[in-house]
């Protein structure tokens, strides 16, 4: 299955995520914005998920 | 406000999120704020129509990204912290109206593909030690919203409850050398009894040890310990089984049972957890047609769950309930 997803950064600076299987979306969401690297606490033991 | 506080009689965290008493409570279905905004109308959560699943962060999050300070200084007895992390509403679709169980397998099967997508991505940040996937559905168990959705917590602590899970399985384990839950398949499917369905990949039944009369349990046979474990294959007989699970539930008495479903998973704090077991687990409220179960003294005061019905009798009634559309 091929999953096509896109995030978009709402006006109050929320993340939203769509997501599209086997196809592309018919034009691209409003709201475009790219989403910059949130605040992180950085923890140095997490090494993988 | 929203800060974690430490009880340090239960060793647990509790978030307190005082701006929840303010969210969107029932709005006329014209007034869906989980709609997609219309052309011309009034601006909803999601911009656009053109999707076929959606997550978002919630507009009223009981844990952030970057959540601000504690407003109460905490003591060695009354700890307090940040409350980091995520919250996340997870749409069905843009359909206002139905339920999970109105969604075809194919449908659910893309559910299970964003699940996933949600696990690993959210289970990536520093500050997220566990993803919880979860829907609370029907006002019995307080939703407020009708369009279907689910909801996602990464918190940044392994929750109490999966924590004692993890504790089981650890020490079953060592005891034994088998996976605690691989160990109740086996015996579930040795006595039968407790069998609602099953397929190739995947088996529900309701635990010899249910607390809810109609808790159904989902697990894996093979030993999968997240949603990433899974192949393309065995996603499609999860969104199988729980089409038929969702089925037999709302056939049940003719009307769509209001449940809790909760996802169990290891935890993403970077350790290995080999000796857990990925399942979900069914919390509908309902102990008849008529009559709630609620969770009184006993079980909110003491912990001890009294379960007025026998596993064994409501997995036979949920065999016998066909599955039909």
């Amino acid at each position: 299955m091929r999953v096509t997803k896109q995030t978009i950064v709402k006006d109050d600076g929320r993340l939203l995520t769509y997501y599209w299987f086997d196809r592309r979306p018919s034009s691209v969401p409003p709201g475009t914005r790219k989403p910059e690297g949130a605040c992180k606490k950085k923890r140095a033991q997490k090494t993988s998920t | 406000m929203s800060e974690l506080r430490w009880h340090p009689l239960l060793e647990q965290w509790v978030i307190t999120a005082t701006h929840r008493q303010d969210r969107t409570f029932f709005p006329p279905d014209d007034y869906c704020p989980l709609c997609p905004t219309r052309e011309g109308g009034f601006p909803t959560e999601v911009p656009s129509q053109d999707y076929e699943l959606v997550a978002f962060e919630n507009k009223f999050p009981s844990l952030r990204r970057c959540p601000p300070e504690p407003a109460v200084e905490g003591s060695n007895l009354y700890k307090v912290r940040p409350a980091a992390g995520v919250c996340e509403v997870l749409l069905y679709g843009p359909e206002h109206d139905g339920t999970l169980t109105d969604k075809s397998v194919d449908q659910i099967e893309r559910l299970v593909h964003v699940w996933t997508d949600r696990y690993v991505e959210l289970g990536a940040l520093d500050f997220v030690d566990y993803v919880f996937i979860f829907e609370n559905k029907g006002k019995e168990i307080g939703v407020t919203l009708n369009h279907p959705h689910g909801q996602i917590y990464a918190y940044p602590f392994i929750p109490p409850i999966v924590d004692r899970e993890l504790s089981a399985c650890r020490k079953h384990e060592q005891a034994t050398g088998n996976c605690l839950l691989c160990d109740i398949i086996a015996e579930e499917m040795s006595d039968g009894r407790r069998l609602v369905t099953q397929n190739d990949d995947f088996v529900a039944f309701i635990p010899f040890y249910a607390r809810y009369p109609y808790e159904v349990h989902i697990l894996p046979r093979r030993h999968c310990l997240c949603l990433p474990d899974f192949t393309d294959s065995e996603r499609r007989s999860l969104a199988e089984i729980l089409k038929i699970v969702l089925l037999k539930y709302d056939n049940l008495w003719g009307f769509s049972l209001p449940f809790m479903m909760v996802l169990h998973q290891k935890p993403t704090d970077g350790e290995a957890h080999d000796y857990y077991h990925f399942h979900i687990e069914f919390y509908p409220p309902y102990r008849t047609r008529e009559k709630l179960k609620f969770l009184a003294g006993s079980e909110s005061g003491a912990g001890v769950f009294i379960n007025d019905t026998l596993a064994e009798e409501k997995a036979k009634e949920l065999r016998e309930t066909e599955p039909r559309y």
